[in-house]
């Protein structure tokens, strides 16, 4: 029996390494076509969304890109408020800053729908809107701490990235009312400027609720922003709420023409000066040094880092290449004209180059106490870097022709083109100008309103200079004031093009323009994107 | 037993024979008879048979079998075939006359390589063109590359520049795609290579990563046995997914039985510059500038920033540049086991001082044979490595620019030495600068001399195959390959140098390692059956595997500059922008046949079916079939033509089929998150990393298809005197894949999408001649000539796409070139330039409004040529050889920007040379660099490519005889004469200037006329 039974497990055996031997092929074949067809691709250096936002740390990882954005802005919306206004000219040198001419297209007012520039500021501003609907809608299926606060905090980046299309090219797609994705099928369609008005305002009420007083972390968002941005939407709304063909371009525009958007302006500007959280910086210079972040009036600002591509670049924009180490771009300058509107009496006046530059930079300044030391300085050329406030020829301009503006003081610490100065998207002193403005519209001039504008200049003026209520009989007489008291206070601000074009003063004709059509009332939509979005809508007069 | 009966057999006909002769003398009658093949013994049909002097003649059969009426006994019958040795026999009293052709060597030698396995020449049904050793003019190469420049029509290799490993640009038959590689696929013996860049990026002067290096240049020349270019579908669809921009097989030299024989090989180099950019000398800079003080346009003071020197900064950069190299190869073996093992070393200075390449290669091939040959095993090992010493400048260079651009701007009263600089501060480490630091002009000599950028590159690739022959006709093989490379990059830029003096001085690590592997098993089954019907049926299955990792480190604010790279650590601040690291990693996976079938060597068809899964592409995406089928007809076989004896072979091809491209990044139908620099937050005054979409995913990536059609003659007259290819092609490719700006919002702002299309159109001829064939005189001619018609003809939702950066100074968001449908890629597109009027360029008003803008943009050029050509000779004369070899495109365009930007006076006015075609130029002092038509220059050229002449030392007597098997001495001549319009320093250019660009020429390292003295032994 059990030799029988051995026998017979041998032959098993034996049976089943034959059929092995013979299967083998087979086997392999098979083991190598399960394993080696095998096409999932495996990740190593970026993850894939399905397996982040799982920690308080991924969350706020995910907020920081948002956040990361508005340092794109400082270069795109900066140049569309700034270039293409009397404040700010880059003229040719030479070949330098010739760039297929787009510099004096934009100061001309020569806006075409191909120039790259206005697809650079579209596309900087829809990016940040992308990675907060992206983070929107994964906060949506997720728990987190905090979840109400941090929806809030996203929700007001996403109102301020369209804010800013609403400013510069109005009429334009809203993503993430209902649906926080584009189906590239059936993409969005251009929205009427008064619904992107509306989607800010509603979108800004709602955020403000759940956003703190105070931020988690020093540069984030709070619940004052929410009221800076609510502020200046409402002064605005008499252009807001209008397409480039209903704005009176040689009037103001007024916040009457919107039921309530004035007394809403003085609301929430108000909401900010009595929040007991700022107060106007006693020296004014503090809100432009390197070191502005401990001003007490900043209420939204982008944190900078003297680190590559964290920092400020503002003093390469405009030093001329022998001023800065390393050398600046010569490139953007103020038009005579309008240098020429500043007191000399004003310490804002301080903040321009002009006249014989000498070669060692103060550390820690602003303006003309930075190079008024040490040897004379020469352009290239070999002439006195003395800057001229005039430009005799904005296409063919010398090296030291034009006035400099060096608002944001070089930061000793700078690394390469980066300097560590924060940039202000609202300081307090906007606050009282807002309501001082909105003020006039509501009741004309009154005590109010000077006395509003006059704590602005305190600071700028020693001994002081204030405005007497006596000098502004009219509406008209204080609007004017206004928008100049705005000009010395914001120069290099980004807020020259929304003033003037509130102020019916943007299409005119200036020293290096002809008088403009009223077109450029809002910015061309680019052509890249009515290529990718056939849904859009080109804007009146392109 | 048999034997016995085969015996007996004969002596019966010779019996026969014996008996008829009287009988059948001096009358006309049938001789019957068959042909075959004296290696394997088959039938040959369409024999040529006819009767010496005279025009009676017949053809064999199917079956090899034959009749023919012969006047007589002392008719001779004259039996010839195509690839056979031509045999006579007297007719004598037979009635049945056997006959055996051998075949002739020539035929036997004419094995082609093409995708996984051999092939007769005649079998190719698709377009291949080979190129063996033999054929090459024996100068001097550094890179298998320069072996096929301009040698095989449709396919042409740009160097991006003069620079020693400069990276390649090759293309056959235009280019397919717009966003994805336009590189053929390279095979060295049997392995895909991964032909991406090895070596790392680094920091360029201004921030610009210079140029790739060539990943070829790890291949020994000397050690390449043959080159083979599949070119159309019908070839290389056996590649599918990577065919569609053609293949290029590689394969290196094998061992060969006999005794060991030692090579040595070695030369040595002296390059210049073929040509000067003519900038202003000292004097005449000057003078200018006092002309300008004169006229007002200057002010006196432009005196101060004068200089008293007189330097020629070209000059000054320039060298003679010497390079050597040593080739030193054993080979050997015995019936069973075969080796050759070489080395080479190669030291090539460049042209611009402190730039140029040192190489080590190795190579092992040994074979071996076993079970009576049925196993044969293959092992090819090769490694190499390189040490580049990079120059640092940048083809697209903005304001600031590298050492190239600064030999045009630096001013030449200014000395290369000093004490102090323009400035008054000290010059730094001798050299004179404008100021310290703050300037974007930089003494060129200084910033070549002070920057260090080396990058070391070591690749290893090696296989192993082996092959049994399974049962009769079937044969199996497999085949393992591995490549990998390590480069390295290291970077310092001193605080001395004004280039590194604004960071302290910095410093950059990079590390990247590349590796494949390969694994390659197929069946290949051989067999004649009914005797006529001849199959060749393979199949088989491959696998990739390709992964990169690479990491960096930036270091800067050096107390000192003496340590530079090698101690990251003493710099103060460690920097997140060149601190990084990723990995990657992709498949692709093959199942793959391929059936070739003849009719009696006269009708040929194959079919090739491919299927390729790649993991680059979207789920439901990742797998594609590709598909192939030729045919052939041997004309010259058929009896209309046998009487014909000139014509030696006359074959007509046509072939179509379906390939592939997946040449886009990793990842790209997924989702990704990424931590990148610029998603960096900064809250609290402290850098927050960031996480964000970096892509745009799309899922329904697929692969770009190209479908190509083409048809061929392949001609041989006069037993090869004059032999050669003409051919016609059509490809187009579908489902392109380009990048597109996808409706915002996005978190980024294009895709990748399958959308477009581009044709490509053309003709080809080659023709090789063996003009005189004496004893001891051999001249052989050889022409390549192709035109390729290259067009856009969609391009999805664009109407169209800018492209071509302008680079210098004042010309960022400048294009100058568009992708537009209808037209092919490289159309430049801008202003038309009427002239000058006041001192302003005028432009042509288009539209007629009034204003110069956008609108009045149109096609000013064409960077593709109207057609290519190649000429080569060589002469064989005793022991004297000879060889030329002309090359050029006729044709094409080239936009000159270097002269765009430095031809313009109003460098004067920021102190900088310029050209001095441009004092001339009525331009206005101040008038800015504009790009328009002006600049837009007929590139159209013919060179001297190669000119050597040679001796061979045979038979060599006495005791040197005794041990030097062979022995010869060369000269070469490089690139000795330039035909071109052209004004810039050479027109054929490639610098890459944003997608699919073509024909800009910026500041390049210039090519260098190099003259060579060689030397060959064998021992």
């Amino acid at each position: 029996m059990m030799q029988t039974k051995q026998h017979r497990s041998t032959m098993n055996r034996c049976c089943t390494y034959r059929a092995l031997l013979r299967g083998w092929p087979f086997l392999a074949l098979a083991i190598l076509l399960g394993s080696c067809t095998n096409l999932e691709e495996e990740t190593f250096s970026v993850v894939t969304p399905d397996k982040f936002y799982r920690t308080d740390r991924e969350i706020t990882a995910a907020l920081a890109p948002i956040y990361a954005q508005l340092r794109a802005l400082e270069w795109s919306y900066w140049t569309m408020s700034q270039v293409t206004t009397d404040e700010t000219v880059v003229p040719t040198r030479g070949s330098d800053w010739y760039d297929d001419r787009r510099w004096l297209n934009l100061h001309e007012h020569n806006f075409l729908p191909s120039q790259v520039d206005f697809n650079g500021a579209w596309v900087d501003l829809y990016t940040g809107i992308a990675r907060a609907n992206g983070l929107l809608q994964t906060l949506a299926e997720i728990d987190v701490a905090n979840k109400e606060q941090i929806e809030a905090e996203v929700r007001l980046l996403r109102a301020f990235y369209y804010y800013c299309l609403l400013d510069l090219f109005g009429n334009v797609p809203i993503v993430g009312d209902d649906e926080f994705v584009v189906d590239p099928e059936n993409p969005p369609p251009t929205e009427p400027r008064s619904k992107v008005y509306d989607f800010v305002k509603s979108e800004l009420l709602a955020a403000r609720e759940n956003l703190p007083e105070t931020p988690p972390l020093p540069g984030r968002v709070t619940k004052w922003v929410a009221d800076a941005l609510l502020a200046s939407l409402y002064l605005n709304a008499g252009v807001f709420t209008k397409n480039s063909t209903q704005i009176n371009p040689n009037g103001y525009n007024s916040c009457m023409d919107v039921p309530n958007a004035c007394q809403e302006a003085v609301r929430h500007a108000d909401n900010v000066i009595n929040s007991g959280y700022f107060q106007l910086a006693d020296n004014w210079f503090q809100n432009f040094l390197p070191d502005n972040h401990n001003s007490p009036e900043i209420i939204f600002a982008t944190q900078h880092l003297p680190e590559p591509g964290l920092g400020m670049n503002f003093v390469m924009r405009t030093l001329h290449y022998h001023q800065l180490t390393p050398s600046p771009w010569n490139g953007h300058s103020i038009l005579a004209e309008t240098y020429n509107l500043f007191d000399d009496d004003d310490l804002r006046k301080t903040i321009f180059l002009v006249g014989q530059q000498y070669a060692e930079p103060r550390g820690n300044c602003i303006g003309r106490q930075c190079y008024s030391q040490g040897a004379p300085l020469q352009d290239r050329a070999g002439n006195p870097l003395a800057y001229t406030p005039e430009i005799n020829n904005v296409f063919a301009a010398t090296e030291y022709e034009g006035v400099r503006v060096l608002k944001y003081g070089p930061d000793p610490a700078h690394v390469g083109g980066d300097h560590g100065n924060d940039y202000a998207w609202f300081r307090l002193a906007e606050m009282y100008l807002i309501k001082a403005e909105a003020l006039n519209e509501i009741n004309g001039p009154n005590a109010e309103s000077i006395n509003l504008i006059n704590q602005v200049r305190a600071r700028v003026f020693d001994p002081p200079k204030p405005l007497n209520l006596a000098d502004y009989p009219s509406k008209e007489a204080l609007r004017e004031a206004i928008l100049k008291e705005r000009l010395f206070e914001f120069t290099w601000e980004a807020k020259r093009r929304q003033d003037l074009i509130r102020h019916g003063k943007y299409t005119r004709a200036y020293q290096f323009k002809p008088q403009s059509p009223q077109r450029v009332l809002l910015l061309p939509i680019p052509q890249a994107q009515l290529d990718a979005n056939p849904n859009l809508q080109q804007n009146p007069g392109y | 037993m048999n034997r016995m009966i085969h015996w007996k057999k004969w002596l019966l006909g010779v019996g026969a024979w014996l008996c008829s002769v009287s009988v059948v003398m001096a009358q006309p009658r049938m001789v019957t008879g068959t042909v075959s093949d004296a290696s394997t013994g088959d039938p040959l049909p369409g024999v040529n048979i006819v009767v010496l002097g005279t025009t009676t003649g017949t053809t064999t059969d199917v079956g090899g079998r034959y009749q023919i009426e012969v006047p007589g006994p002392e008719a001779i019958l004259v039996f010839s075939f195509v690839g056979y040795e031509q045999v006579q026999e007297v007719v004598g009293t037979r009635l049945v006359i056997n006959v055996r052709l051998q075949p002739t060597v020539e035929v036997l030698g004419e094995i082609v390589v093409v995708g996984y396995g051999v092939q007769r020449r005649e079998d190719v049904t698709g377009s291949v063109a080979s190129i063996s050793v033999d054929e090459i003019n024996q100068g001097r190469y550094t890179s298998p590359d320069q072996l096929l420049q301009g040698r095989v029509a449709g396919l042409t290799i740009v160097a991006n520049n003069g620079e020693p490993g400069a990276n390649l640009n090759i293309r056959l038959r235009g280019g397919t795609s717009i966003s994805a590689s336009n590189q053929p696929l390279i095979v060295i013996d049997g392995v895909p290579i991964d032909n991406v860049p090895l070596t790392p990026g680094g920091a360029g002067v201004n921030g610009a990563p210079p140029p790739p290096r060539n990943p070829l240049s790890l291949i020994n020349p000397n050690d390449i046995e043959s080159i083979t270019v599949l070119k159309d579908a019908a070839a290389t669809a056996i590649y599918g997914s990577r065919g569609a921009n053609g293949v290029i097989l590689i394969e290196t030299k094998k061992g060969r039985q006999g005794q060991l024989q030692v090579d040595y090989d070695g030369y040595v180099t002296a390059s210049t510059p073929y040509r000067k950019m003519d900038v202003l000398n000292g004097e005449e800079y000057r003078r200018f500038v006092e002309q300008q003080i004169q006229a007002g346009n200057l002010p006196a003071s432009a005196r101060n920033v004068l200089g008293n020197a007189n330097t020629d900064w070209e000059e000054a950069v320039m060298r003679t540049a010497l390079t050597q190299s040593h080739n030193l190869a054993f080979s050997g073996g015995t019936s069973q086991t075969r080796y050759r093992a070489s080395v080479n070393y190669l030291n090539e200075e460049g042209l611009v001082i402190n730039s140029g390449l040192e190489r080590l290669t190795g190579r092992l091939n040994a074979d071996h044979q076993a079970l009576d040959g049925r196993l044969r095993l293959q092992l090819n090992l090769t490694s190499s490595f390189t040490h580049d010493n990079l120059l640092p400048y940048n083809q697209t260079a903005g304001f600031e620019g590298g050492v190239l651009s600064n030999v045009f701007q630096m001013n030449p009263t200014y000395p290369i030495h000093a004490q102090t600089n323009l400035d008054g501060t000290p010059a730094r480490d001798g050299y004179f600068e404008i100021a310290d630091g703050r300037t974007s002009v930089r003494n060129p000599v200084a910033m070549a001399e002070q920057v260090q950028d080396f990058a070391k590159t070591t690749r290893s690739l090696g296989n192993l195959a082996a092959e049994l022959d399974l049962i009769a006709g079937l044969t199996a093989r497999v085949n393992f390959g591995a490549d990998r490379a390590q480069a390295s990059r290291r970077q310092y830029f001193p605080q001395e140098s004004p280039v590194g003096n604004e960071f302290g001085g910095r410093a950059l690590l990079r590390n990247r390692e590349h590796s494949s592997m390969t694994f390659q098993s197929y069946l290949t089954y051989r067999g004649t059956f009914a005797r006529q019907h001849n199959v060749e049926l393979l199949g088989g299955y491959e696998f990739n595997e390709y992964m990169t990792e690479e990491f960096g480190v930036e270091g800067r604010d050096f107390v000192t500059d003496l340590t530079g790279y090698n101690a990251v650590q003493s710099g103060a601040l460690l920097v997140k922008e060149g601190t990084f690291s990723y990995k990657d990693k992709s498949r692709l996976v093959s199942f793959f046949t391929r059936l070739n079938y003849n009719f009696a060597s006269k009708y040929y068809l194959t079919g090739v079916l491919r299927y390729d899964g790649s993991s680059r592409f979207g789920e439901g995406n990742k797998w594609a079939l590709f598909p192939a089928v030729s045919g052939a007809w041997r004309l010259s076989a058929e009896p209309f033509l046998r009487g014909v004896d000139w014509i030696s072979d006359l074959r007509l091809k046509v072939g179509y089929g379906i390939t592939g491209s997946q040449e886009i990044g990793n990842y790209l139908s997924l989702a990704q998150l990424g931590a990148r620099q610029d998603l960096q937050a900064v809250f609290n005054q402290e850098a927050f990393t960031g996480f964000a979409p970096i892509n745009y995913a799309n899922p329904n990536l697929q692969w770009e298809e190209t479908a190509s059609f083409n048809v061929g003659l392949d001609y041989n007259f006069w037993n090869g005197k004059l032999s050669g290819t003409l051919e016609y092609y059509v490809k187009e490719t579908d489902k392109l894949l380009l990048e597109i700006p996808v409706p915002q919002p996005a978190p980024v702002p294009t895709r990748i999408e399958n959308i477009g299309k581009t044709r490509n159109r053309g003709f080809e001829l080659s023709m090789d001649a063996l003009a005189i064939d004496r004893p001891n005189f051999n001249v052989l001619l050889g022409l390549v000539f192709s035109a390729n018609r290259n067009e856009v003809v969609s391009l999805g939702p664009h109407e169209f796409i800018v492209t071509g950066v302008v680079s210098g100074r004042g010309q960022s968001g400048n294009f100058a070139q568009r992708l537009i449908p209808g037209e092919p890629v490289g159309t430049f597109y801008g202003w038309i330039f009427e002239g000058v009027e006041n001192g302003r360029q005028k432009f042509r008003d288009l539209n007629g409004d009034g204003r110069i803008d956008d609108a009045d943009r149109t096609i000013i050029g064409k960077a593709q040529p109207d057609f290519t050509y190649g000429f080569r000779t060589n002469i064989y004369w005793g022991n004297l050889d000879f060889s030329l070899f002309i090359r050029g495109e006729q044709g094409r365009d080239v936009f000159n920007n270097t002269a765009l930007v430095y031809q313009t006076k109003s460098a004067v006015l920021q102190n900088q040379n310029f050209l001095k075609a441009a004092l001339d130029d009525p331009d206005a002092l101040d008038e800015p660099a504009i790009f328009s038509s002006r600049w837009i220059e007929d590139g159209s050229f013919l060179r001297v490519d190669n000119v050597t002449i040679g001796y061979t030392f045979r038979n060599l007597g006495g005791v040197l005889g005794q041990h030097v098997r062979r022995a010869r001495v060369y000269v070469t001549g490089q690139n000795l004469l330039l035909l071109t319009p052209y004004s810039g320093y050479d027109p054929e250019v490639n610098i890459s200037a944003g997608l699919a660009a073509l024909g800009i020429d910026y500041a390049q390292y210039p090519r260098p006329r190099s003259f060579t003295l060689g030397v060959s032994l064998g021992f």
